[in-house]
């Protein structure tokens, strides 16, 4: 595997916000158990945005699950901010992990629940855990929905009035209300038109600049992480089969499996 | 183009909805020729499906569907009929099979009820087709349901389902976006393959530029319902005539470039209100007084673009 170094990271050098350290899951159990994450290694530094490639059923949502607690993993380590996460998150460790990580997910209609405003949207997080007043949060949601180019009259409205790309800002608002370091993306513009994916990468960019945020950036469109990414992960039946600096992975993929994931993207490549 | 195969000239498809009637096909024309495959490409909700779906005679009862001239080699479509030789794959291939029924059975249903095979012959055809979809073992997998199937392999099989009914027009309707990149690359040459060996017509429906930009003669780039810019493919992606098609191809992330991605910001307008001028101009960046007032001419040509900056009928710069 190519060495991970020689790669200018962006932001602080070298701080260390995520550690994954030979992380294993199995999905079963005894002789039926199959194993998603095969000793996976990924470091994620404070301002980067990582991406991670690889086709369905090759782990990336698994991990990234596994990351922010919503499955237990089996062996391995976690490390955030060289806090080392437990295997299996209670509902304490959920409420202090929320504070620090977020995440957005492909389908952002099934993301929200239709029954709630977007205004209970944006402030449950708020109104779990905040010591701001009821009259703050919702300045702050007013102001969340405004970066997000969406009207303060929008917070009495519900999720299905909306369009695709307006909802998945909806998603990155919610996420980011409470000011978390790392925001983990799962295909987040795989349900999404071309022109609004571009409405999206863009904001996600100015975000990175405007907050620090990190990201872990899933997907398979290969010429949109090129373009969005700082280093990439490929990953192939549960390994991270190749990573390191974007362009030096996919200019000169090494693995046969980066060669033919690059091979097969369609343009502009 | 010599003669066109499939011929439509003002398509309109308008739909009843709860909340009044959307004008979802505006005034289409389209031509593809034998062996020839048009893209279709737009966002969601401009119509493109609805079109496909009015030549296979798939729209609901309710919908209304005119057209002035609608024929596919000289017969004429849009009569309320089942298209013999027209097959359609779908978006999602899960939801293209019945999940009871053997995947074989139901690649030799159109064999045995369009084509007059018997039972034998038409399963010694369908494992051929399978083969012929690069799906190993494929007397095995003829028994299987479409659950033990992976996505690629069920949307070859489904292709083996639309070859079965021996069309010689083939609508796709984004039958790679559920797929990976690297089972998309794959449907792709097969479809590739077969469009040769077959010398079928295709009307390949999608909102990526990038994936038909290998694989397509001719590009037909849909808004609001309305064809606006119609081109052979370079000619489409080298010199978009039309605002919004260049609008689209700037959102699209280019080779060695960290150059911004030009997102093109507000929303199609609503069909059920149709705007009586150019349906882009309110998010045009070049719209001019005339753009708000009278729709732009359709200029007929090699390479044809529905917008007043080209009223001169000169479209390359």
């Amino acid at each position: 595997m190519r060495p991970v170094v020689g790669c200018t990271i962006r932001g602080t050098h070298m701080n260390k916000l995520l550690r994954i350290e030979k992380l294993v899951k199995h999905f079963g159990h005894g002789k039926k158990a199959v194993t998603v994450l095969n000793h996976v290694d990924l470091d994620i530094h404070a301002g980067e945005i990582v991406g991670l490639a690889g086709e369905s059923g090759s782990g990336k949502s698994t991990l990234a699950r596994c990351i922010a607690g919503l499955h237990s993993y089996d062996s391995g380590a976690v490390y955030f901010q060289d806090a080392l996460l437990p295997k299996k998150f209670s509902a304490v460790d959920f409420c202090q992990q929320a504070k620090k990580l977020q995440m957005i997910f492909q389908d952002p209609l099934s993301s929200l629940n239709p029954r709630l405003t977007i205004g209970d949207i944006l402030l449950e997080p708020l109104r779990l855990n905040s010591d701001l007043s009821a009259e703050m949060q919702e300045q702050l949601a007013i102001q969340w929905l405004q970066r997000m180019s969406l009207k303060s009259s929008d917070l009495s409205r519900y999720p299905h009035s909306f369009s695709g790309g307006q909802l998945q800002r909806i998603g990155i608002a919610r996420a980011l209300i409470r000011q978390p370091q790392l925001l983990i993306c799962d295909e987040p513009i795989s349900a999404l038109d071309v022109s609004v994916q571009a409405q999206i990468i863009n904001l996600l960019k100015d975000l990175r600049d405007e907050l620090g945020l990190t990201l872990l950036f899933i997907g398979h469109d290969l010429a949109m992480m090129r373009y969005l990414c700082d280093r990439v992960a490929v990953m192939h039946q549960g390994e991270i089969v190749e990573q390191g600096c974007t362009t030096d992975v996919l200019e000169h993929p090494q693995h046969a499996y980066t060669r033919k994931l690059v091979n097969s993207s369609p343009i502009f490549l | 183009m010599s003669h066109p195969a499939l011929q439509i000239e003002a398509l309109s498809v308008t739909l009843p909805t709860a909340r009044g009637i959307v004008h979802a096909v505006r005034n289409v024309n389209l031509a593809i020729a034998a062996g020839e495959m048009l893209a279709l490409v737009g966002e969601s909700g401009c119509g493109k499906s609805v079109t496909a779906q009015a030549i296979m005679g798939l729209l609901p009862d309710s919908a209304r569907t005119h057209a002035h001239t609608a024929l596919f080699n000289k017969q004429p479509l849009l009569t309320g009929k089942y298209q013999k030789n027209i097959a359609m794959i779908f978006q999602n291939p899960m939801a293209t099979f019945n999940p009871v029924l053997t995947i074989g059975y139901q690649i030799a249903e159109p064999l045995r009820l369009l084509h007059g095979y018997s039972r034998k012959d038409a399963e010694h055809e369908t494992v051929r087709l399978l083969e012929r979809m690069q799906i190993a073992d494929a007397r095995q997998k003829s028994l299987r349901y479409a659950h033990e199937f992976s996505g690629g392999m069920l949307q070859r099989a489904a292709i083996a389902m639309a070859l079965a009914c021996k069309p010689e027009l083939l609508i796709a309707d984004e039958p790679t976006t559920a797929l990976d990149v690297s089972t998309q690359a794959e449907v792709m040459a097969l479809l590739t393959e077969l469009r040769v060996e077959k010398n079928l017509s295709m009307l390949f429906i999608t909102h990526d530029l990038g994936l038909v930009s290998h694989h397509a003669d001719r590009i037909a780039v849909m808004y609001a319902g309305e064809i606006i810019e119609t081109a052979s493919t370079s000619s489409v992606l080298d010199n978009p005539a039309h605002p919004y098609t260049r609008a689209l191809l700037a959102a699209l992330p280019i080779r060695h470039s960290n150059a911004r991605l030009a997102a093109l910001e507000g929303s199609p307008p609503d069909l059920r209100f149709p705007p009586p001028a150019c349906a882009f101009a309110e998010r045009c960046a070049k719209a001019m007084p005339i753009c708000i007032q009278q729709s732009p001419p359709v200029v007929e040509q090699h390479h044809a673009a529905r917008c007043w900056l080209h009223n001169t009928g000169h479209t390359h710069e």
